[in-house]
């Protein structure tokens, strides 16, 4: 009995074994797709670097190669990338043409990207950048009303929900509304660390402290800016730190601790100084 | 001169030795031999029986035959016949042949296994037929191919996954029966804990408008039995009716207000478990969904291997630059 039950388990594995053996190993990514990849880590490493101006170029041509590969939600992001990076080098004219791009290529990704079986990021990355650069302009209601119709029901893993939020973040404290900002600051920071999308939890976590302030909870606040500070020293932001070194200053003063105001001024100056 | 040509003592008893071990190994060579023979059945009487088969593919000589896992012999000879048939001859051990009917059937045995040898394995044969005679050619059943047991078993699996599938599908229908008994349990639910509070109140109500409605007809009826003629008489029935009814009444009643208590307090325990299941029953239900739809995902993915083959093959997502300016 048992020598049948042995030569049954070895049965199922040399058939397990065999069809193994049949199955076609899955293809690589195409050549096109992978010079895309190659310009996009480029542009990435510019732009991290503070060189946003030099990401352009690279970034752009990995719009191309996405958009020849016939990867349109791939050209989709590609484009969002670059029109952060014609934003961060202040090139806004060029950014807002990229989001007209970007919002023009956005059904064709939707269905491209549902003949895949997999859920489009394009809309909401479409309408997050229009609200992002209308905030930028000063338009904080058209960026409010652009997010409210942006998509929801993304993965836990997509960057989306975290982005959206912490915008809306955004756009409430400019307005004024701390307590409204707080709780989108919250819910981003949440969405951002799910997604492992540090630099954003980072931003959402400021934008908590921000809101802190205006309500006037500085022991809450100093945590906030804290824990922005010690995903900063992870991503190596040394700018963004320095900011939230001299939002600490300013809470530290206001609780009564003059020292620790003092040491967060002077390593905020220090930082400022090496970039 | 004598002493010179004769042999030396000690070489002569060396040679007596070699030639002593020569013998032993030479004898335990040969009873190593025989014994091997005699395990391997050399010296055990076999007779012989015969199959033909169209191809001699995975027969050859010296191969074993099993009955019931037992061998039996082995494959003696395999020739070609001149119709291009190949003719198998067997030398099955004689203490056997009684297991050898006429209808028994070779067949070739367990061909998937890594590393083993393939065997003959002799099927069949009923006790009622007659013992096969030495020589009898036996009908040979060939072995079915890997590709065909393969397809064989998939043949089986199909139908259970048809049918598990199905059943999927079923608990994914939103009038499904699954579905529905969720949502019937929850509307029951619903429709106890909105009756339950209110009934008690009903019932002592109830109760209290029979005790009101008893004492008026005492009341009425008292006056009517004064002895004023024939009313009397005639009303003198309807007051034994109505003492009987009222002797009768309060066990009635107490029973009702038993009944009442106990379904009271049934509630009254009840109430708890029904507030709990209540709360539960929305969760539950969202919970058989959400496992329903992803059970019909699952069975949907391995139905159409494509889409699985789609998200494989699609690029891993590319970064996304960070919103703070660097």
């Amino acid at each position: 009995m048992k020598q049948t039950s042995a030569r049954r388990r070895l049965l199922l594995a040399s058939a397990l074994t065999l069809l193994a053996g049949c199955a076609e190993p899955p293809p690589g990514p195409p050549p096109l797709l992978r010079a895309a990849a190659r310009q996009t880590r480029a542009g990435e490493a510019a732009y991290l670097t503070g060189h946003a101006d030099e990401a352009v170029p690279a970034l752009a041509e990995s719009v191309h190669l996405h958009l020849a590969a016939g990867d349109t939600p791939g050209a989709c992001r590609a484009l969002l990338n670059l029109a952060l990076a014609e934003r961060g080098a202040g090139d806004a004219k060029a950014a807002g043409a990229t989001a007209r791009q970007l919002r023009g290529l956005a059904p064709a990704a939707r269905q491209q990207a549902a003949e895949a079986g997999a859920v489009s990021e394009a809309d909401a990355a479409s309408a997050w950048l229009d609200a992002l650069l209308a905030l930028d302009q000063g338009d904080s209601a058209a960026a409010a009303s652009l997010l409210a119709g942006a998509p929801a029901g993304f993965a836990k893993a997509s960057p989306w929900p975290g982005r959206l939020e912490t915008l809306r973040a955004e756009i409430a404290l400019g307005q004024g509304r701390f307590a409204e900002a707080l709780a989108h600051a919250q819910a981003g920071r949440t969405s951002c660390a799910a997604a492992h999308d540090q630099s954003e939890e980072a931003r959402a976590l400021r934008l908590a402290g921000s809101a802190r302030i205006g309500l006037g909870k500085w022991l809450e606040a100093r945590a906030d800016f804290l824990a922005a500070v010690h995903l900063e020293e992870l991503l190596g932001g040394g700018a963004r730190m320095a900011g939230d070194l001299d939002h600490l200053a300013t809470i530290a003063e206001h609780l009564g601790d003059r020292e620790g105001a003092r040491l967060y001024t002077q390593r905020a100056r220090a930082i400022a100084g090496e970039h | 001169m004598t002493a010179l040509l004769q042999a030396d003592a000690s070489w002569l008893r060396g040679l007596r030795r070699a030639r002593l071990s020569v013998v032993l190994t030479v004898a335990a060579v040969a009873g190593i031999g025989s014994y091997l023979g005699w395990k391997e059945g050399w010296f055990t009487p076999v007779e012989s029986f015969n199959f033909q088969t169209m191809s001699s593919k995975s027969l050859h000589k010296g191969m074993a035959v099993h009955l019931s896992g037992f061998k039996i012999g082995q494959v003696s000879r395999v020739e070609l016949q001149s119709d291009r048939s190949v003719r198998v001859e067997m030398a099955l051990f004689r203490q056997y042949l009684g297991f050898i009917k006429a209808d028994s059937e070779v067949q070739l045995e367990a061909d998937l296994q890594l590393g083993g040898d393939p065997s003959l394995e002799i099927t069949g044969g009923t006790y009622r037929s007659l013992n096969a005679p030495p020589g009898a050619t036996l009908r040979y059943r060939g072995q079915r191919q890997l590709y065909d047991q393969l397809v064989h078993v998939v043949e089986r699996i199909e139908p259970m996954v048809d049918n598990i599938s199905a059943l999927f599908n079923q608990a994914r229908q939103p009038q499904g029966d699954l579905q529905l008994a969720l949502h019937n349990l929850a509307d029951s639910t619903a429709r106890i804990q909105s009756w339950m509070p209110g009934f008690l109140e009903r019932t002592d109500a109830a109760l209290a408008t029979v005790n009101r409605a008893g004492g008026l007809a005492t009341n009425t009826l008292a006056p009517l039995a004064q002895p004023d003629g024939d009313l009397q008489a005639a009303l003198r029935d309807l007051r034994a009716s109505t003492a009987e009814l009222r002797t009768a009444l309060p066990p009635l009643l107490s029973d009702l207000k038993a009944l009442s208590a106990s379904l009271h307090a049934s509630a009254v325990r009840l109430e708890p478990a029904v507030d709990r299941l209540a709360t539960q029953v929305p969760a539950l239900v969202d919970e058989g969904k959400r496992t329903t739809t992803g059970a019909g995902e699952v069975v949907d993915a391995v139905k159409d291997f494509s889409l699985i083959r789609r998200k494989i093959d699609l690029p891993p997502a590319e970064p996304l630059l960070p919103t703070s300016k660097p």
